[in-house]
Parts: structure tokens; sequence; C-alpha cells
């Protein structure tokens, strides 16, 4: 039980509070950020509570989650080898699959967030808190989500993908924690376009789909085969795509068996740092103006 | 998109750890008597932008009234207007006014959820909000769920909460099981029952009620009633926003009327209840002054 607060200079009343109009759009962030720290049994409790209603601790709840983006997985792979007039590139599976898997946290993570605030509304209106919490939540709730597809991606790597599995599997933790970054930041971004915008919730399906195919999930950057790099229109995407360098150090490893060049890292790390910091900005800023909103 | 940047915002104390206190069973009361301020509101005034219509806030519709100026569909709306008073300790303040007064908006900037947009509020002491729309933000999960949430949200430990969840269980008294029931299946007066029991059981020294004691069965008014009566006893601060103006004269030692955003009067609540009913030209008959 922690222990309560009390001021020195004001013992009898314990708390004291003083609200006042502020212009710049940021709190204190020192204290803001102790504030959220303090309230991390929230995100587990609450991502607890809405995985257990969504059946997350049942055979079924979990063999839906990986049944979904692997439908999905299955449908791109017809309509890839369709367009490709049937040619077969070894290793293709994994890679699809793999990528899949991570754009599927990824899309969940951002849309999820992207609600939470819309869908906190009594507690927003009741109680006084970091609203950060509402999205942070959602992207934990993503990630365990995402983790009863792992066994069906090991299997998948040991059937389709056997010889190139190295040491170079350890680049994907790394690599998935800047994507957590990247997807908190764009949630958070995403998140406030919906409080202002109540009709993003529609445009952001399109968004996220788009993304996916702008993103080297269902294409190589560089291809395995070869080993040549993608040319003309892919090339200059995965050179202006912010989500693609984290995906081609993803395929890199699982894929390839080999790490990844340092510029791809560095792009993959500024890029998820800047995005999250945006973010947080972008979203602590107006948070006060919540109430008034929804 | 309009103008946000300019809104204000609550920074020099942590805007959280009302709604649920986190002191000790039973310190509060032995702390001695003393009179002074507990709430202080001074000048402030909340202004906000609404969108006439209902549509404005869609991309769709920025889009398609791209050129034909769209700032006309924004009304600001004065909320609150310079209002200012102070409330000393142990007053239990009655607050009366028409629908659209902003009594809803001063609970709220007084629990530190609306920042004001000139003047300022100071609080002593841990502030629970009973406001109408209550506990239970998400529906789809269950009853105890929901309580835990909001206790953390707050800034409560787990063990905090559990410790009060007994007693909030049996205070709210819902019919078995329904604790562990997802909140949608609740009836308005559990809601309700729920969020108050919630309210009064974690000691605050300052208590906002939001017109949420009409909530429940008259046997539940009855508990509501004798509860609020406990907490004034201890001496707690209580803002009581309330149509039933019975329960505002029997409740409270103090009243403020509010109409169109700003302070009309301060006084005695039958002073204050008689200028409010005069003024709305009604007579205080049984249907004005109907108990809680």
């Amino acid at each position: 039980m922690a222990a309560p607060v009390t001021s020195a200079e004001d013992e009898y009343l314990g708390e004291h509070h003083v609200y006042r109009p502020h212009r710049a759009g940021l709190p204190p962030l020192g204290r803001y950020l102790s504030e959220l720290w303090r309230r991390r049994a929230f995100v587990r409790e609450l991502a607890r509570a809405e995985l257990k209603a969504q059946n997350y601790q049942t055979v079924f709840g979990q063999l839906w989650l990986v049944l979904n983006p692997l439908l999905n997985a299955t449908v791109y792979f017809f309509l890839v080898y369709i367009l490709n007039g049937g040619n077969k590139v070894p290793n293709y599976i994994t890679h699809l699959l793999s990528g899949i898997f991570a754009y599927t946290f990824f899309q969940n993570g951002v849309s999820q967030a992207a609600g939470s605030v819309a869908g906190g509304g009594k507690l927003i209106l009741n109680t006084a808190f970091p609203r950060l919490l509402l999205p942070l939540t959602q992207v934990v709730i993503a990630f365990f989500r995402f983790l009863p597809t792992l066994p069906v991606l090991a299997v998948v790597i040991w059937l389709n993908n056997r010889s190139n599995i190295s040491w170079a599997l350890l680049y994907t933790i790394p690599d998935f924690a800047l994507l957590v970054l990247f997807t908190a930041g764009l949630g958070f971004i995403c998140a406030t376009l919906q409080v202002y915008n109540t009709d993003f919730k529609n445009l952001l399906p399109y968004l996220l789909r788009l993304g996916l195919y702008l993103t080297p999930i269902l294409w190589f950057v560089v291809d395995p085969t070869t080993g040549k790099a993608a040319s003309g229109l892919r090339l200059h995407i995965a050179a202006v795509n912010p989500l693609a360098p984290i995906f081609e150090i993803w395929s890199n490893a699982i894929v390839a068996g080999v790490g990844s060049p340092v510029a791809t890292w560095v792009r993959a790390t500024v890029y998820s740092l800047v995005l999250l910091v945006v973010g947080f900005v972008v979203y602590v800023s107006r948070e006060r103006d919540y109430a008034v909103r929804i | 998109m309009p103008s946000v940047s300019e809104q204000p915002s609550v920074t020099d104390e942590p805007a959280a750890r009302e709604f649920f206190s986190d002191r000790p069973h039973g310190e509060r009361e032995r702390q001695p008597e003393r009179r002074r301020t507990t709430v202080s509101v001074r000048d402030v005034s909340i202004t906000y932008r609404t969108a006439l219509d209902r549509k404005a806030n869609t991309l769709r519709q920025r889009v398609l009234s791209v050129g034909r100026g769209a700032e006309s569909r924004i009304r600001e709306v004065r909320a609150l207007r310079n209002v200012s008073f102070e409330v000393t300790h142990g007053t239990v303040l009655g607050i009366v006014g028409p629908n659209g007064a902003g009594k809803s908006t001063l609970m709220r900037a007084l629990a530190g959820i609306l920042p004001p947009t000139s003047g300022e509020i100071e609080v002593s002491g841990r502030v629970s909000t009973l406001l109408a729309l209550g506990v239970g933000f998400n529906a789809n999960l269950t009853g105890r769920e929901n309580v835990m949430l909001g206790g953390l949200a707050a800034g409560l430990t787990r063990a905090e909460v559990r410790e009060r969840y007994d007693e909030i269980a049996a205070f709210a008294d819902l019919e078995d099981g329904f604790m562990e029931m997802p909140m949608r299946t609740y009836s308005s007066g559990m809601f309700g029952r729920l969020a108050f029991a919630v309210a009064v059981h974690m000691e605050p020294d300052i208590l906002l009620v939001d017109e949420a004691l009409s909530a429940g069965d008259a046997r539940f008014k009855h508990k509501a009633f004798a509860k609020m009566q406990e907490l004034m006893a201890q001496a707690r601060t209580i803002f009581l926003v309330s149509h039933a103006l019975g329960s505002v004269v029997d409740l409270c030692n103090d009243a403020i009327w509010l109409q169109k955003g700003e302070l009309v009067a301060r006084g005695t609540p039958q002073e204050i209840v008689e200028g409010y009913t005069e003024s709305l030209q009604v007579k205080r008959d049984a249907i004005s002054m109907e108990d809680l």
C-alpha cells in the first residue's frame, strides 16, 4: 500500500490542487510520467480484463487470433502467386507469414489505440488521470494478441526455411521493440485524430491496408535467391516508407538469416523514436481537451 | 479543424488523485475541526466551442465545407462566467439552477477534469466524483473490473481498491452475481447504485454529487440519504447538484444558484431555493421539492 500523500504545509487536508488555465500544451513532463508510471497496474488490469472478455485464455480464443492472420496470408499468397504468373519464390511463405503476423500486431495496436479515447467516455468524463493510459493499454493488448502467432511462425520457419535459421533471429527482438514504439507513436496520433474527427475510424482501415501494400511484406526489398535489391518503384517505396526498415530487418533476420545494414537500423530507430515523441506530444498536449470533445 | 492550442490545461498539480482517497480508514475523523477554506473558485470562466452540426466533427464535413466558411458552424458556449466563491471545510453546498446553468461544468472543473478558460480553482483535499454518468466506462467488463479500473485510474493501488471492494459491493447491494457480470447487463438503477457506493466509500475529503441520489429504489435512496448524513457528520465537504430542491434544503447548510453560467446568489438553502423557485414561477409544491 502506498504511503498516504501528505505535504508538510498542509498536513490537515493532505492534498492541494490548483487548476489554472494553461496555454502551452504540455503538462510538466516529470510529473506526468510519474503519474503515468504510478498507474501501471491500470494497464495490466485493463489488458487482462479485455483479453478475458475476448476469450484470450481459452484454446479457441487463441486459435482465432492465429486463424485471422493465417487466412489473410492465404489470400495474399494466392493473389501474389497469380499476379506473379505462378513463379515460385522459395521461402516466400516464411517472408509473407512473418510479415503479416508482425503487421497484424501493428494494425491492431494502431486501430485499437485510435478508438481508445472515444471508447473511454465515462472514465474520461469522471476521473482525472493521464489519458495516455488508454492508448498505451491497447498497444499492450495488441502485443498479447500477437504472442499466440509465434509458435505458428516457428513451425512455418522449421518447415519452409530450416536452412536459414541462424543467430540472426535474435535481431528480431530489438526490431520488434522498435515496431512497438512505432505502433504506440502512430496510435497516439490516430487517437487524437479520432477525437477531433469522429469518422476517422472509417478511413483508418483503408490507410492501414495501404500501409500493408507499401511495406515489404508481400514483396522483397532484397531478393533472397539472387541477393539483388529490388528496382524501380519498390526500392523507391521502401526508401520513403518509415515502416519499411523495420520490416526489412525483420525479413532479413527471419527469412535470410542475416543481419541488416547499419543504415537500415539507423533509419528504423530514428523513425520509431521520432514518431513516438511526435505522437506523445500531439496526444498529451491535447488530452485536457478530450473531456470536452467526447 | 478548430484551434485547440489555446485550450487551457491543468498543470500545476497532479490532476489525478481525485475520486479515491488513499488514506487509511478513520484517520480523517480524528482530525480536529477547523474552519478553513477547502475550495476556492476565483473568477473562473469556462468556454467551449461546440459544433452546431453533429457531423461537423467529421473529416467528411471538413472536406465538403472547404471554401464555405465552416467556422460559422461553431458556437462558443460560455458555460461559466466569472464565477467566484469559497467553501469552508465541512460545508454541504447545494447548487441549484436550471438546465444548462453550468452546474455540471462547475463540478468537473472542481474535479480537475475540465480546466478553466480563465481564473483559478484551488482545492485542498481529496476529491471523489459522483457525476451523473457514474462509473463503468467499459460496459463489456464486469462491475468488479470496472470498480478496480476506476480506482487504479484514479491512482490507487490494487490493494487499496481491494480493501474497499467488499464494502462497496455490500453497499451497492446488487442482485446475486451481478458484480461478476458485464455492466451492459445492468439496469440504470444498478449503475447508479454502484457509482454511489464507489464514490462514498473512498473516504473523500470533498465529495461531488451530481444528480446521483436519484439512483435506485426507495430502499436505496433511504440508505444513500443516511450515508450522506453520516459523511456530513464527519464534517466532509460535499457539493450537491440537485433538481430535487427538497433534498437541497434538507441536506445542505449552504447553497449557490447558478444561471446561464453566472453566480446569481449565495445564501442559506432556504433563501436560495425560494429565490430560485420564484424565478421559475413555479410553486414550491410537491413536484419541485420532491425528495432526493
